[in-house]
């Protein structure tokens, strides 16, 4: 009898374990389900993470891509875009490119993490952009002054394509021997077929002083300037003007003041914080210069007028008309006008020393710019 | 039973009962204990009874939250996938010549499934590629992007993986290309036209003139999701952007309604601003 009140006493101990296994069942399949929710949760947050870190870390090396500072590459080789590479804790991030057509680069960041819980997620950007060859630029500015129309001079004006010399007050030390392409004298004043030289008195000079039916110099050839065609010139612009402007460089303390209005660089002083820096200028309508001086690539879609006094060193591209008195261009200058005569009054001087210094020290021939409306890639 | 005891110092049969299980000092009582097991087997049918109960309704409990919590974990998934399915088709289109046409619950567009750069041409042309699949010349055509030539098309002729021909950087393979005109260095993507829908609740893809297949769980309100095409002059350096409008909107939650409308912005990279279209429109 006392063996059977013992057995008894034990039903109440099973039911209530029982029940605790059952809690702990339910416990247990609630916690599963929370995990494998929370481990979804982090794949799908690492992978949008290293989305957006793919493409940020690409347009970085866009923003920041200095054409001057990459070694030349070889076409049709990858290879890993310097200082693009970091890793930051778990994510690493590496942005490569191939160099295809001249001056085009496929450009292919990624970005992969592995984090806390094994968790793996990569992502990828990739864009197709270009950089200006800066030899078209050269194939274009091949004259003292290229028109597609007619230019008058007048006595005291100077054409002068003779390219000789180093333009004052610069030195060799802007201007290298080495880094000079030596083409020796080039033509002064080349025209279209069927543009014309009004006016006498002038002084034209260069091999030869007069081109007719110049290459280069068709209405079409003004489209495009190194390349890059018309609607993409503000892509490649550091600056944009329109209107009336006064030259004058800018500085603050060692730098220089590049967001000042009118600060085309310094060229008169050397070792001013400005005097290495040439500006690509767009201004996409008529622009007048009313005093100053200023350096690097101006294109004008528009006419243009360049007060007395006014010096500039560079290249010059005009789609409309000139109007110069008493100007100084050391460099070269493109003009497309048709509708009436361009004055080039003033003395405009081919100078591969202006122009070598503007094509290689223009920050936006430096810079990656969109050579098509197809430039963001899909990526795989 | 009992010893021969007076009447004072006998216990009695309860003192005995309970003197069984505290007297430390004699032998506890190990006799019977009749007529209180029934009452016993009530209370522990009861507490059985209870434990069963609370356990059914956690359980219940459980399982109706537990699938409130998966409907909506679905919901959120979709709506996810949704999102970045339409804005990594749509991101990289150039919508007039990638030929997007829009409705409110359907747009089609030419779908980039692989790219390509040429590595060797001559007697072969080879590329190296790298894509969602593997190109199949009975869904895919080529665009060859600006370059030597203006951006064109050029059917996909065929192909066959060519391992070493070329040397491929990680994650590419080199495929042997039937297709001629290309040249070396071209940047090619392969693309099958499809089309997107929202139909039955889900978001469906067709390819071609191909049956709709669903890419997400049925979880859409047709009549509020939307797609929109906004224009905006968004400049960030590089480029003017467009950018298609997306009204997602999810069934209600209960205890809600209302349908969970979660608006979006697919930023179109590829496209100058303003677009044939000058206006800010919604088609």
């Amino acid at each position: 009898m006392s063996t059977h009140a013992r057995g008894r006493g034990g039903s109440a101990l099973l039911a209530v374990i029982a029940a605790l296994v059952v809690a702990e069942l339910l416990v247990l399949g609630l916690w599963r389900i929370a995990a494998g929710s929370v481990a979804a949760a982090r794949e799908s947050a690492a992978h949008d993470r290293m989305r957006i870190e793919a493409e940020s870390a690409l347009r970085d090396a866009i923003a920041s891509w200095d054409e001057a500072a990459t070694p030349a590459q070889p076409a049709g080789i990858w290879y890993v875009v310097p200082g693009s590479t970091r890793s930051a804790g778990s994510v690493h991030l590496a942005v490569e490119a191939i160099a295809v057509y001249r001056g085009v680069r496929l450009l292919r960041s990624t970005a992969s993490v592995v984090a806390n819980g094994g968790v793996r997620a990569r992502a990828a950007a990739e864009a197709s952009l270009s950089v200006v060859p800066a030899d078209e630029f050269w194939r274009d500015f091949h004259s003292a002054v290229v028109s597609g129309g007619d230019v008058g001079i007048a006595a005291g004006d100077t054409v002068d394509g003779t390219n000789a010399g180093t333009p004052s007050p610069w030195t060799a030390a802007e201007c290298p021997p080495s880094a000079l392409p030596a083409f020796g004298p080039r033509p002064g004043l080349a025209l279209a077929a069927g543009a014309n030289l009004t006016g006498a008195g002038g002084t034209l000079a260069g091999a030869p002083p007069l081109l007719n039916g110049a290459a280069r110099a068709a209405p079409s050839d003004f489209d495009r300037v190194g390349g890059v065609d018309a609607p993409d010139f503000r892509l490649i612009a550091d600056r944009f003007e329109t209107g009336s402007i006064t030259l004058a460089s800018a500085s603050a303390g060692s730098a220089c003041d590049t967001g000042r209005r009118g600060n085309w660089g310094e060229p008169a002083i050397p070792g001013n914080p400005c005097h290495d820096y040439f500006p690509i200028v767009y201004s996409a309508s008529d622009l007048s210069i009313g005093a100053g001086e200023g350096q690097g690539i101006l294109i004008v879609d528009g006419n243009l007028r360049i007060a007395a006094g006014v010096r500039f060193y560079g290249a010059i591209l005009v789609r409309g008309l000139v109007d110069a008195a008493g100007a100084e261009v050391h460099g070269s200058v493109r003009i497309s006008g048709t509708a009436g005569p361009s004055r080039l009054g003033g003395a405009f001087r081919y100078e591969e020393c202006a122009l070598e210094r503007a094509f290689r020290l223009a920050p936006g021939l430096r810079r990656l710019y969109r050579v098509s409306d197809r430039w963001w890639l899909p990526s795989f | 039973m009992f010893p021969e005891t007076s009447a004072r110092s006998r216990p009695s049969a309860r003192r005995v009962r309970e003197g069984a299980g505290l007297n430390r000092h004699g032998p506890p009582y190990t006799g019977p204990r009749d007529g209180h097991t029934f009452i016993e087997v009530i209370v522990v049918l009861l507490a059985l009874s209870i434990i069963t109960a609370v356990s059914a309704a956690s359980l219940t409990t459980v399982t109706r939250l537990g699938r409130i919590a998966g409907d909506e974990a679905e919901r959120l998934a979709a709506r996810r996938t949704f999102a970045l399915l339409v804005a990594w088709e749509v991101g990289s289109l150039m919508p007039g010549p990638d030929g997007l046409q829009l409705s409110a619950d359907t747009f089609a567009l030419r779908a980039f499934r692989g790219r390509g750069v040429v590595c060797a041409v001559g007697s072969t042309t080879r590329l190296n590629y790298r894509g969602l699949r593997a190109p199949d010349a009975t869904k895919d055509s080529l665009l060859v992007l600006e370059g030597r030539t203006a951006e064109h098309t050029l059917p996909y002729t065929g192909g066959a993986w060519s391992p070493g021909s070329c040397v491929a950087p990680a994650g590419e393979q080199t495929l042997e290309v039937t297709t001629p005109g290309l040249d070396l260095h071209d940047i090619v993507l392969f693309f099958e036209r499809g089309s997107y829908h929202i139909a039955n609740g889900a978001l469906r893809y067709r390819r071609g003139p191909g049956g709709r297949q669903p890419v997400t769980a049925d979880v859409f309100v047709p009549d509020s999701t939307r797609l929109g095409l906004s224009i905006a002059s968004k400049t960030w350096g590089i480029a003017d952007t467009a950018g298609l409008d997306l009204r997602i909107a999810t069934e209600p939650v209960p205890p809600s309604s209302a349908p969970s409308v979660w608006p979006l912005r697919v930023p179109i990279r590829n496209t100058r601003v303003p677009l044939d279209s000058a206006t800010d429109s919604a088609t």
